[in-house]
């Protein structure tokens, strides 16, 4: 069983478009959507539900105003700044550390579990999908990024499907580290601007820290062919290689709002056959 | 005026118009990058950078001599930042959350706050547009505490202040508007678009903060955010159509009011409306 | 007695295929030797990790079975210091099954891993 993920750094470049066209390409996979604040690929997908979970990501302090004597330790003791001076917990501050049970003379705070959002297990045509919805304003989104991975791995096993594809978060902190530890392959999709490039090494970075071999992938190349030969070079000169260069295509939108993916709204496009042979190009790397 | 830009979703353009708003009204403007992950408004503005501080987070050192292995550091903490193996303490401080409880719960006083690095806060300046932004380093994961530490330097001055956000509705995004009079949503007419964007609303609004929204590649998808802010009277503060010149002009690192001026007059309005809407 | 755990791609015990990075193995053979190197018993583990579906990370899990040494063939840099830190052996792999790598160990031919490997071989 082999595990990629699609990661961007930058938000925009394509990730999950890319994902939903893979997922719709593959013959037998189980995708996970590990875009938990911002989940969209279930708009291509359609997935049906067959399994719902609640996520207790995190905890949160309950001060019981009957025992609290205001001394005011607690607040003193807490890093994130989450109690106020009438000692009400801000939820959106509170990460659950539990500092404040410890040093509460009086005993007056315990830790609740929250509901922070939901984890969705689900039939797709090609297999299974694995997605979540975190609560907004909700922390621990690396936490419910774990879980989801959990249970795509569970139903990999259990359907005896040897490939889950992973849709990564933007950016490269928890989340975004928690989608791409232990797996096969990390992909990351570019596009040719500035910003892009500038992302793009930073999320090398971290693949490399973690350990990841990574593949890179350049969507919209043609908007800027400079750019696109900027990132090729660079990748020659780190050893990275460019496993597609996908043209920009107006289809990909009006394919997004009638639920499609490019691969099936125009089949026969360039955009739509580069991204089949990358593909297949994929498959040939991680089996 | 405290503005923020945030968005919901990636790449919809929340740092073009931050750098387009700050080089329309010219100066007397700061701009706080708070998208630590991936701070992009410093290349669009080409600052000078006048100062760079690092930035700590504190780690649990174990003293061994004291330490008898009990374990209670361990059951403690939250983020399994600790393993206790029979030769030693064990610490993964990228898993820290810096909370300081291990410290508190040793029987013995054998932890001790010791620090890491988790990222860098750089100054600069371009022409009199002050930048303030942060860059987590790589494998770190306190995002927040970075953005924390951005927020420190809101300027105290008369002076308005632009936050730029990071895309999603958790906590960095929560970190980055909270406090802020106003907030923008930069959003794009596309279903992506508007799913993520009405994320953002709800975040929004549990916090109370008045908001707008810009739609950005105005013409490349369908009418449905128009229609649900119609719907639900969210204010249409500005409309970027897509355009060859400005993506290119993007693509380049450029923002696009430098190199056409009708542009300029526009994001000035625009922050103006939302000084407008204040308290609305 | 002496407990040595081998990453591996499958379940196959002394005749498993030793799977190529620590990390990523989705199992794990763990045997124990008495002092003259005989095999005391040989257990099949499925790589526990939570990215693979259970909890924790691979070298966290694997701590917690005490082993004394370990035999792979690449390892990532922070599982290898953290394995250096708990003063477990950590030894490279020169053959591809189980009880060929473990003959190897015992006439003692196999030699520390000294550096994490930043890319495992792909393709």
């Amino acid at each position: 069983m082999k595990q990629i993920t699609i990661l961007s750094g930058k938000g925009g470049a394509g990730k999950t478009t890319l994902t939903a066209a893979f997922t719709i390409l593959a013959e037998r996979i189980v995708v996970a959507d590990c875009d938990v604040d911002a989940p969209n690929l279930h708009m291509l997908l359609h997935p049906e539900v067959i399994e719902k979970q609640e996520f207790r990501g995190s905890m949160i302090a309950r001060i019981d105003n009957t025992k609290c004597r205001r001394c005011g330790l607690c607040r003193e003791k807490c890093r994130f700044d989450a109690i106020s001076e009438d000692f009400k917990v801000d939820p959106f501050s509170c990460e659950g550390c539990g500092v404040c049970t410890l040093v509460c003379p009086v005993n007056a705070i315990s830790l609740d579990e929250r509901i922070a959002g939901y984890v969705y297990l689900s039939k797709i045509k090609s297999g299974f999908m694995v997605h979540a919805m975190l609560n907004p304003g909700e922390a621990n989104s690396g936490k419910l990024v774990a879980i989801v991975r959990q249970n795509a791995v569970m139903l990999a096993e259990r359907e005896n499907i040897d490939i889950i594809l992973i849709d990564g978060p933007p950016g490269i902190g928890c989340p975004a580290i928690s989608s791409v530890v232990d797996v096969d392959i990390g992909l990351i999709i570019t596009e040719p601007t500035i910003s892009g490039f500038h992302d793009l090494k930073r999320v090398l970075l971290l693949l490399k820290h973690f350990d990841i071999p990574s593949l890179v992938c350049i969507n919209m190349y043609d908007i800027n062919y400079n750019n696109t030969d900027k990132i090729v070079e660079f990748c020659r000169e780190n050893d990275i290689e460019v496993i597609g260069r996908i043209p920009f295509n107006p289809e990909v939108t009006k394919a997004m709002i009638d639920g499609k993916t490019i691969v099936e709204y125009s089949p026969e496009s360039d955009a739509a056959k580069e991204i089949e042979r990358i593909w297949g190009r994929i498959l040939s790397i991680l089996v | 005026m405290i503005l923020s830009i945030a968005s919901g979703k990636g790449g919809t353009g929340k740092t073009l118009i931050a750098a387009n708003i700050a080089i329309s009204v010219g100066g007397n403007i700061q701009l706080l990058d708070c998208d630590v992950e991936e701070p992009n408004l410093h290349l669009l503005l080409h600052p000078k950078v006048v100062s760079e501080e690092t930035v700590y987070s504190m780690v649990p050192s174990v003293n061994e001599e004291l330490c008898d292995h009990c374990g209670r550091c361990s059951s403690f903490c939250s983020y399994k930042a600790l393993f206790v193996t029979p030769m030693k303490i064990l610490v993964f401080p990228e898993l820290c959350h810096g909370c300081g409880g291990c410290i508190l719960a040793c029987p013995k006083k054998a932890i001790n706050e010791g620090k890491r690095i988790v990222g860098v806060l750089k100054r600069g300046y371009k022409n009199s547009i002050e930048l303030i932004y942060g860059e987590l380093k790589i494998r770190e994961r306190m995002t927040t505490l970075l953005i924390r530490e951005v927020k420190k330097h809101i300027s105290r001055d008369e002076k308005d202040v632009i936050i730029d956000a990071p895309p999603g509705a958790s906590c960095p995004m929560v970190e980055a508007v909270r406090g802020s009079d106003f907030c923008i949503l930069v959003t794009e007419p596309t279903p992506f678009g508007l799913y993520d964007l009405r994320i953002a609303i709800q975040v929004l609004r549990s916090m109370d903060i008045p908001f707008g929204v810009v739609i950005n590649r105005a013409g490349i998808g369908d009418e449905k955010v128009y229609d649900y802010c119609r719907e639900n009277e969210i204010p249409i503060l500005l409309e970027i159509p897509y355009q060859r010149r400005i993506a290119e002009l993007y693509s380049m690192s450029i923002p696009f009011s430098l190199k056409i001026p009708e542009w300029r007059e526009k994001f000035k309005v625009l922050l103006d409306e939302a000084r407008r809407l204040i308290g609305k | 007695m002496e407990r040595v755990v081998i990453p591996a791609e499958d379940r196959n015990g002394l005749n498993a295929k030793l799977s190529e990075h620590f990390g990523r193995a989705p199992y794990f053979i763990v045997v124990d030797l008495d002092e003259d190197g005989n095999v005391l018993s040989v257990q099949t583990l499925r790589n526990l990790g939570e990215h693979f579906g259970g909890v924790g990370r691979p070298a966290e899990n694997i701590l917690r079975l005490r082993p004394n040494v370990i035999i792979t063939y690449g390892m990532g840099p922070r599982a290898l210091s953290i394995f250096q830190s708990a003063r477990i052996a950590v030894l490279r792999a020169n053959a591809n099954i189980v009880k060929e790598v473990l003959e190897a160990y015992r006439r003692g031919l196999l030699e520390e891993l000294t550096e994490g490997c930043y890319r495992a071989r792909h393709g």
